[in-house]
Order: C-alpha cells, then sequence, then structure tokens
C-alpha cells in the first residue's frame, strides 16, 4: 500500500534567461497541467502560467510569487492553500486610456471570473521601473520609485487586499523582435520579477506583475513565435494575473503554521530547465535531498548544467514525456534503475 | 535615497576530490553574500548565472533597507 502522503512537486523555470519552455507568454503552461496530471500539487511561479489574457493552469497548480516561493525553499515560510483572495490593484501613473483598459480587465474578472476584487489604485508618481541587461546576458532591473509602489499597497492592504496584483509602464525595453521570434529571452521579466519581490517582500503577500501596454500595439508585428501569441492578443496583459492571484496560497510563518500547510520537508521532486541549476530552489533540493529533475528539451542562456555545477541529486531527462515517467517512479517508490538496461549488480561496499 | 542595486560576486565551488561537496553551496553563497552586502542594503534574490570550472558567478539584487523598513514609513504591517 502506497503511503498516504501528498505528491508535491514544484516546476520553476526563472524568467528572463531564454527558457525555451517557459521562457515566453505562458508557454510552459502544458508541461506544468502534466505534471499536475500525475502529481497531488504543483507548485509553481507566475512566470511559468502568466500568459497575458490566457490563464490555464489546473486547479492543483499552485501560483507563488518568487521572492515567497525562495522564502519556501529556505524554510522560512510555508504555504496555506486559500479558497480565494481578495486582490487589489496598482496601476502605474499613466494616460487616462491606458487605465481604462485596466479598469476594464478588472471588472471582467469580477463578472467572468467570480474574483473578489478589494479595488484599484493609481499611483501617485510613476513607478519608473527600468530594464537592465547584465554581463550574462540574463535581464534584470530597476525601479526608480519603489516608495511610490509600496505606498499603493500598503493603502489596497488596509483596505482588505491579501493580494496584489501590479501593472506598470516597463521602461527601456530593448528592440523586442528577436524576442518575438523566440531567440532572445523576454526583456522585461526580470524587472518585473523585482516589482512584485518588493511588495511581497514587505509586506509578505501574494503579489504578481503584468506590463501595461501603453503604446499602439500596431500589427506590424505579424505573426510571431507560437510561444509569444498569447501577448499579441490582448489589450492589458493582467487577465492570467488576476486568475493566478485568486488562489494563490497565503505565506506562512513556520511557527505559524498547522499541518494542512505545505513545508518544504513535504516536497517530493522538482522539476527545471536543464542549464539553469543556480537558483535558490534548485540550491535548496541539493541541500535537502530533494530530487531535482533537470529537462535536458528545456536549455537557456546559462551554463549552469548538472555537469558544471557538480550536483550529486540531479536526474537528467531528455524531455517533459519521459520526467512524467520518472516522476511516477518516485511517486510509487519504484528505483529509476530497475527500469533501465543493461541493469547493473549490486555492489558490495567494503570498509575504506 | 539609495538605489536598488544588481551586482555580480566570485564564489568558488568547494569540491572534495571524490566530486562531493564540502559545504552545501546554498550555504556557502548565503555567507559570501552576507559579507560582501553592505550594511544598508538588503539582498532580495540571487542565482548562480555562469559557471568556469570551480568558479561560479552569482548575480544579487540589493534593495535599500530603507524601503524594506515598515515601522519607519509608517506602512501597513501584516
Amino acid at each position: 500500500m502506497l503511503i498516504d502522503k501528498p505528491f508535491i512537486t514544484a516546476h520553476i523555470i526563472p524568467t528572463s534567461i531564454g527558457a525555451s519552455f517557459g521562457g515566453f507568454a505562458g508557454d510552459a503552461t502544458p508541461c506544468t497541467n502534466l505534471l499536475a496530471a500525475v502529481s497531488d500539487v504543483v507548485i509553481t511561479h507566475p512566470n511559468v502560467v502568466n500568459a497575458s489574457d490566457l490563464y490555464d493552469a489546473k486547479d492543483n497548480v499552485l501560483y507563488v510569487e518568487g521572492y515567497l516561493l525562495d522564502q519556501f525553499f529556505l524554510k522560512k515560510l510555508n504555504l496555506r492553500r486559500v479558497r480565494n483572495n481578495r486582490i487589489g490593484v496598482i496601476i502605474d501613473k499613466t494616460q487616462n486610456h491606458f487605465i481604462d483598459h485596466v479598469v476594464n480587465s478588472i471588472n471582467a474578472a469580477v463578472s467572468v471570473m467570480g474574483i473578489d476584487m478589494v479595488g484599484f489604485v493609481v499611483t501617485e508618481q510613476e513607478i519608473r521601473p527600468r530594464v537592465k541587461k547584465m554581463s550574462s546576458g540574463i535581464y534584470t532591473g530597476v525601479i526608480d520609485n519603489p516608495k511610490t509602489l509600496i505606498k499603493a499597497a500598503s493603502h489596497l492592504i488596509c483596505k482588505g487586499a491579501t493580494a496584489i496584483a501590479i501593472t506598470m509602464n516597463i521602461l527601456d525595453v530593448p528592440d523586442i523582435s528577436d524576442y518575438l521570434k523566440g531567440n532572445a529571452p523576454n526583456p522585461h521579466g526580470g524587472v518585473e520579477a523585482i516589482l512584485s519581490h518588493l511588495v511581497s517582500c514587505v509586506f509578505l503577500i501574494p503579489a504578481a506583475h503584468a506590463p501595461m501596454y501603453t503604446l499602439d500595439r500596431e500589427p506590424h508585428y505579424g505573426v510571431v513565435d507560437a510561444r509569444e501569441a498569447a501577448e499579441l492578443v490582448t489589450t492589458t496583459a493582467i487577465a492570467c494575473v488576476f486568475k493566478g492571484l485568486h488562489r494563490s496560497p497565503q505565506p506562512v510563518r513556520p511557527d505559524n503554521s498547522i499541518t494542512s500547510d505545505i513545508s518544504l520537508n513535504d516536497l517530493s521532486a522538482l522539476v527545471c530547465p536543464y542549464n539553469c541549476l543556480g537558483g535558490i530552489p534548485m540550491l535548496s533540493c541539493e541541500k535537502n535531498n530533494i530530487p531535482i529533475i533537470a529537462v535536458k528539451q528545456n536549455t537557456t542562456i546559462l551554463n549552469v548544467s548538472p555537469e558544471n555545477i557538480k550536483f550529486n541529486n540531479v536526474h537528467v531527462v531528455d524531455n517533459y514525456l519521459e520526467c512524467i515517467g520518472l516522476l511516477l517512479a518516485i511517486k510509487n517508490g519504484i528505483n529509476h534503475k530497475s527500469l533501465q538496461r543493461p541493469l547493473l549488480s549490486v555492489k558490495e561496499i567494503v570498509d575504506e | 535615497m539609495e538605489e536598488i542595486k544588481n551586482i555580480i560576486i566570485t564564489v568558488t565551488n568547494n569540491i572534495k576530490s571524490d566530486g562531493s561537496q564540502r559545504v552545501f553551496l546554498l550555504d556557502l553563497i548565503m555567507e559570501a553574500i552576507h559579507k560582501l552586502t553592505p550594511s544598508n542594503y538588503c539582498p532580495i534574490r540571487f542565482a548562480i548565472t555562469s559557471v568556469k570550472d570551480l568558479s561560479l558567478s552569482v548575480e544579487v539584487t540589493l534593495i535599500p533597507k530603507q524601503i524594506l523598513d515598515l515601522e519607519d514609513n509608517g506602512y501597513a504591517d501584516r
């Protein structure tokens, strides 16, 4: 008889590193849903499933902001599932007709998805998040007016918000032609992560960001890479954030936890791209002896591969279909070596 | 007010001759970040972004503590 313990996996794909699955607009959603089909719960983060107006992650996929996710992997926070959150929305100060687009999205979320919206705040001044490219080729960013963002979040939390959606006008975005063709990392994902990290760090609250489209989106981009298509079929990009935050688990300090909360000790495996093993989740799983499954078909622009990082706890699989087989083996307590040929003889252990 | 910073630090991986880790990499990196972070800043995220032999480049985002201090700012504290 199998043990009566939920089988919980994590699916981590860091943003702005050019991941072939998950580096675009929600294009890792089918993989995530496949993981969800063999797991009781999948813990993931906005970058993996956000797709502008589209959000199709299964109900057992938990949407956890990246800073909170890191704290979960550092055993500083546990996760508590909720029926729903009350969402407050921060809108960057801009021209009124762009704000109208966002307000229409907010109202649509209430009317179509039944989401509980506390209200929205238009910031007192522009927040000015700016894209910055690092020497490694990945994108990050800085924020010129972080205090204004914090003040807006504070206002919404005081009004009862339990999750914060943010939409900002991102500046210093380079030419995105290569990104739209599928040949370069997402330039704005890095600074988007810093925006939500900041709010989640200060208030310990679920948060997520969607870029505000303040430029007239002419059809000159043509047909873009299929993985990026979701971003081109929308007026605002924030509907996915509302859907994700709707049931995003609340962070809980371990000393305030109850037995039904999810802690790192409950995690059975982590799935990630092949050559980006240097994030906090992967480093923590190596330390805590949680199997890491690196998917070869999911490559990034980094070189932090199993061979280079020399971890002891990584299983390499070619693709997500093979990954599912390995997860099922782990779930059912079957040694994966028993499923491969040649089957080597077990060695005698001798004293050194 | 201080600005948000993105910095790169270098950490040397600590591998034994049999390939195993002497100290867990997570602890090694967190210790290095702790030592190198100015007292008025707080690391908000980090990741290894490049490996060359045993030399690891770690990119760290630092937030001024002034922003994070709820009491000083009088913001809502959950």
